[in-house]
């Protein structure tokens, strides 16, 4: 468990049917001064080369666009490199802002880990 | 004596001292002024996000009209910090936040926050939104202080240095009604406009 900013990131791995999956689930607001600790964190897990990354965002109760933006990098560095990545446990508040930027259907967003 | 009698006549009844007192102490209370001082330290917005939450109640926000007040101060103070002040994190930032019982254009209670900065001046014309289709990292903070705020109004400060962004939002508006954050989805009302501070280095307010 990483400590950096405001927030705990914490990052596991499991193996799952088409390779590793890397679990990144931050704990904390994401303002603008904690979306470096998400970004390394997220960094970090494609260092392991997975097939699947998936942000458990169950722990965050509020996410700026600095947050947003981090995880559109996530996913642009995705597509690149043809892994999978998908969001998870999101708070109806977190999936507003989501929402109102247009970025829901960007995203493949899922209930539980269970569903990733 | 009927209802609708008695009504009437209490309406007409004259306040006592200690009436009229109460009623002064309820109008200064809404009247008063808080204002919040600070360095342009990203480690701060947590504080001021937590302070905006617990004190929008207070005004007759529900818990997602307070959500969105936070985000939409959150938001601009970050640009502010990024842009204005390019990253530096000793430029003053000073918050006003005014709570009223009565606007010029709606009546009822509602808060107006007033960010002030001593940043360099951004040419107006170029603080705006940028076409949400256009899928990459930044550029939305205006477009969601736009969203969920009633009136946000940029300004450049006396002086020739430093801008004044004031947010506006009322209890009863039309946007602060809804679920969750208030937001119904959409996306920008105005397609094509396209933000490209980065570009040019607009500073001051484009996240």
């Amino acid at each position: 468990m990483s400590d950096s900013g405001h927030i705990q990131v914490g990052v596991t791995f499991a193996n799952g049917s088409t390779g590793q999956v890397a679990f990144v689930a931050p704990v904390g607001d994401i303002g603008t001064h904690e979306a470096p600790s998400l970004r390394n964190a997220i960094k970090g897990a494609y260092e392991k080369k997975p097939t699947k990354v998936v942000v458990d965002l169950a722990g965050v109760a509020y996410m700026a666009t600095a947050g947003l933006a981090t995880l559109v990098e996530a996913l642009q560095l995705a597509k690149k490199n043809n892994v999978q990545f998908v969001l998870c446990g999101l708070q109806e508040r977190v999936l507003a802002v989501f929402e109102i930027s247009r970025l829901a259907s960007v995203f493949k967003i899922v209930k539980t880990r269970a569903e990733t | 004596m009927g209802g609708g009698e008695r009504n009437e006549l209490m309406h007409h009844q004259p306040h006592t001292p200690q009436q009229d007192q109460r009623a002064e102490a309820r109008a200064g209370a809404a009247r008063g002024e808080v204002r919040i001082e600070l360095d342009s330290k990203t480690s701060y917005l947590c504080s001021v996000r937590a302070f905006m939450q617990s004190f929008c109640p207070r005004i007759g926000f529900d818990g997602a009209q307070s959500s969105q007040i936070v985000l939409a101060v959150d938001e601009a103070l970050a640009n502010v910090m990024k842009h204005g002040y390019q990253g530096r994190d000793d430029g003053r930032i000073v918050i006003h936040i005014q709570p009223f019982q009565d606007s010029p254009v709606h009546r009822g209670p509602g808060v107006r926050v007033v960010i002030e900065d001593e940043a360099r001046q951004v040419e107006l014309s170029q603080i705006k939104s940028r076409n949400l289709d256009d899928v990459r990292p930044g550029g939305l903070g205006v477009h969601i202080i736009q969203r969920v705020m009633d009136e946000a109004k940029y300004e450049h400060r006396e002086g020739g240095v430093g801008m004044r962004l004031t947010l506006v939002k009322h209890v009863a508006s039309p946007a602060a009604r809804g679920d969750t954050l208030g937001l119904d989805g959409q996306g920008l009302d105005v397609p094509g406009i396209k933000c490209e501070c980065d570009e040019k280095g607009s500073g001051g307010a484009c996240s």
